[in-house]
């Protein structure tokens, strides 16, 4: 096979660059023992992913269990995919000085509605990977790569 | 200013039928896992390829979420699918053959000799419409 499209394992730090440049990913959870995912718009803080959510099952999925977070893109000029899978615990952000410094950031919500929680993933795992694939076409995927 | 809309079981699947890269979640142990996916549907099953590894060992038989999602220029859109999943590498039959001669558009690359057959029991989707005023970054 031609090694142009072999996968390639990212290293942490531009794991981290692919999150920071991201702003729609996908939230893993178990419920009740089954797994759900949630698209989520997050951002980056330092080695954590932070989102805003209303109380509900979200919430109450995540909270202060193990969660798996994920992003991916594409660019179909190049034929390139990629994607980064982060997992860790996930807690709410209680406290009032971090809840303040959490507040203004620019977390987007994925739907209407009161988001009154902040959500944080402290990531301990964090893999990703990026290939050129063989038989790309723009109609493959349908996210653009970040900006 | 900001809407969401359910979609109705229709525009689900045609919003499965119409895209090629997915993300399937199962639990391992107590642990959610998600991966990335390129699939196709076939009736009602989402149909994908996959390397030996932990994958292929720990979906099929399980109960799996499988997601996709995309934006428009005034919005977002987002359909969640559940199911069973079962390996169909080894299945006889017609079915299974023909299942096995789908095409998948995008793979990535190294040998995927195994075919994982998702079931859809459940399915759901919303559209988020945001309006031209809108400022990213507002509540």
């Amino acid at each position: 096979m031609d090694e142009r499209f072999d996968t390639e394992v990212l290293p942490e730090a531009e794991c981290w660059e692919l999150v920071s440049r991201t702003v729609v990913g996908r939230l893993a959870v178990c419920l009740d023992g089954r797994p759900h995912i949630f698209p989520i718009n997050f951002v980056r803080d330092a080695d954590s992913i932070l989102f805003r959510t209303a109380s509900g099952t979200k919430l109450s999925a995540a909270r202060d269990c193990r969660v798996a977070f994920e992003i991916d893109g594409y660019q179909p000029e190049t034929g390139v995919a990629w994607s980064v899978v982060v997992a860790g615990m996930a807690t709410e952000v209680r406290s009032g000085i971090e809840w303040a410094d959490v507040h203004d950031l620019p977390l987007f919500p994925w739907h209407v509605g009161p988001k009154g929680h902040f959500v944080r993933i402290e990531a301990d795992e964090v893999s990703g990977r990026r290939f050129r694939a063989p038989y790309a076409n723009a109609s493959g995927f349908q996210h653009a790569s970040p900006p | 200013m900001t809407t969401l809309t359910q979609l109705d079981d229709d525009e689900c699947w045609e919003l499965l039928r119409g895209n090629h890269t997915g993300r399937v979640a199962f639990v391992s142990g107590d642990r959610p896992v998600i991966l990335p996916v390129n699939y196709v549907l076939d009736g009602e099953s989402i149909v994908f390829r996959t390397a030996p590894g932990q994958k292929l060992a720990e979906i099929p038989m399980r109960h799996v979420a499988f997601e996709i999602d995309g934006t428009t220029a005034d919005g977002a859109w987002s359909v969640l699918a559940q199911g069973q999943a079962r390996e169909m590498t080894n299945a006889v039959g017609e079915a299974s053959e023909a299942l096995r001669a789908i095409p998948i558009p995008i793979q990535a690359p190294g040998d995927k000799d195994h075919w994982i057959a998702i079931k859809v029991s459940h399915i759901t989707g919303r559209r988020v419409h945001r309006e031209a005023t809108d400022e990213v970054g507002g509540t």
